[in-house]
């Protein structure tokens, strides 16, 4: 991707945060970071990451640890308050970055190959289980989405993508994948390719999606507004959205 | 004042075959890295391991075959890696790799720090993860909703570094952001026997002086160790950054090189 077109997938994430979110940012995962200030700089809501919340512009402070952040946040959270925070459901979002997802959304950030003796073992998948299913959204994004990393069935169910209903308490599970093709929402449960971008077409994503998937009326995702972008220039301007994204 | 102050290889001694170990400190912060270099030479054998963000301690304990199971939410270097002696390990089934969500792992070490035999959650109940371990399924006597019950975890030892202590066990942290100090004090109360290498051991009149930042007591605490840069090559703030050369490298070749 160009930085023009890194831009336009990372606008394209922050479009995927509703209104007034409290989104919840995991360990390495700079553009949900740069994603979700953007969204709730235009839209109301809060961000918490690294048990730091709200931090002032640029978010080069976020990484910093206290000599960074100490004047520019309204508070730090305990590590045990953010999981409440989700499981009461408090904190409304959060993207994940999966190793693999499947047609039923489900993520892998786990393990390939057998249980017991993966033919790779990644690090592990810290909250992935849990905010599947406590946070109301989940959005999952690809840098770079392949068959290999969409297959039918994920090798290891690290987080289920299933919308889950108990008395008082919904999830959507994952309710979308943003990848540098387009975006896939789960509409009924069923996987559906809702936009391209100008640089892709419905066809391609087809051809590098390993799962089938449903394709109607899939829209060229909008390019960045002036507003979009001028504040996505503000929040990131060494963009460490590009660590992830660029290639 | 009853001191608890140790020698390195005096609170290594505490340490026994087949236990169950805790490991505190997020990733590349507050490692207890002194502590597990000298376990690691103990000869221990059947160690089981339980820490919530993992590394360097791990690895290196994992590394010298004292390990038989990795209980973990994330085991890595973060940014410099991969755990390169655990991944081998997991891989090859050659320990058993008893992989965790965050708040599984976190609920059961608190409902041992809080001294109640289960905490219910609804988290990762339709995970693989589960497959992993042996939970049990209750249904919620009010609202009928399944939880799962994660019991208590009661650990035979944890192994803690931090900024400084008292000689009696009053033990400060810098706090956040810079550590993840809730999950370690919450893993001190769940375990029999804690053992806290720090940088310094300072006068009670200094803990005095800011006793916003003690968060363990001598009623917490079974061992000091006075060790500066006991937490090298993960950081101990104020002290020191992480050391990324050396962290970098034991990526690379699984080994600690000072």
């Amino acid at each position: 991707m160009t930085p023009e077109q890194v831009d336009q997938v990372v606008v394209t994430m922050s479009r995927q945060v509703p209104d007034g979110a409290f989104v919840g940012v995991g360990l390495g995962t700079p553009s949900a970071l740069v994603a979700s200030v953007l969204a709730t700089r235009l839209r109301g809501g809060h961000v918490l990451a690294g048990g730091t919340i709200d931090v002032e512009l640029p978010i080069d402070r976020w990484f910093g640890g206290s000599d960074a952040t100490n004047g520019f946040t309204t508070g730090y959270v305990s590590h045990f308050t953010s999981m409440e925070w989700a499981e009461t459901q408090t904190m409304t979002m959060q993207f994940l970055r999966p190793a693999q997802i499947d047609g039923s959304g489900n993520l892998n950030t786990s393990r390939l190959g057998p249980v017991a003796t993966p033919t790779r073992r990644f690090p592990g998948g810290l909250a992935t289980g849990d905010v599947t299913q406590l946070l109301p959204k989940v959005v999952a994004y690809l840098p770079a989405h392949r068959q290999r990393n969409t297959p039918e069935k994920v090798d290891f169910v690290t987080g289920t993508g299933r919308s889950t209903e108990a008395s008082g308490y919904q999830s959507q599970g994952v309710a979308a994948l943003v990848t540098d093709l387009g975006v896939i929402e789960w509409r009924d449960g069923v996987p559906t390719l809702t936009e391209t971008h100008p640089w892709t077409t419905s066809q391609d994503v087809v051809n590098s999606t390993g799962f089938s998937l449903r394709v109607s009326d899939a829209r060229v995702s909008a390019t960045p507004t002036e507003s979009e972008q001028s504040t996505l220039d503000q929040i990131d301007p060494r963009r460490l959205r590009d660590r992830e994204l660029l290639r | 004042m009853n001191s608890k102050l140790m020698a390195l290889e005096e609170a290594a001694g505490l340490v026994t075959p087949g236990q169950t170990i805790g490991i505190a400190g997020s990733i590349t912060t507050l490692k207890p890295i002194a502590l597990v270099e000298t376990i690691a030479t103990a000869g221990l054998s059947d160690l089981q391991l339980v820490s919530f963000t993992g590394s360097l301690g791990i690895d290196i304990l994992v590394g010298s075959g004292a390990v038989a199971s990795v209980a973990a939410a994330y085991v890595g270097l973060g940014h410099f890696g991969r755990a390169p002696h655990f991944v081998a390990a997991a891989e090859s089934g050659a320990i058993e790799d008893l992989e965790y969500s965050e708040w599984l792992m976190l609920q059961r070490i608190r409902a041992a720090a809080m001294g109640v035999p289960f905490i219910p959650t609804r988290a990762a109940t339709e995970s693989q993860l589960l497959e992993l371990h042996n939970f049990r399924r209750i249904t919620d006597p009010y609202s009928g909703d399944e939880l799962i019950a994660l019991p208590a975890w009661h650990l035979d030892v944890a192994l803690l570094h931090a900024w400084r202590a008292s000689a009696d066990g009053h033990i400060q942290f810098a706090g956040p952001p810079d550590h993840l100090w809730d999950i370690d004090v919450a893993m001190a109360r769940a375990a029999d026997t804690v053992i806290v290498s720090v940088d310094e051991v300072v006068e009670l009149d200094v803990i005095r002086q800011r006793p916003d930042l003690t968060q363990l007591f001598p009623v917490d605490v079974d061992a000091v160790i006075e060790q500066p840069g006991g937490s090298w090559p993960t950081s101990s703030r104020p002290g020191y950054d992480e050391d990324a050369d050396a962290l970098r490298a034991y990526a690379a070749s699984g080994v600690l090189t000072r």
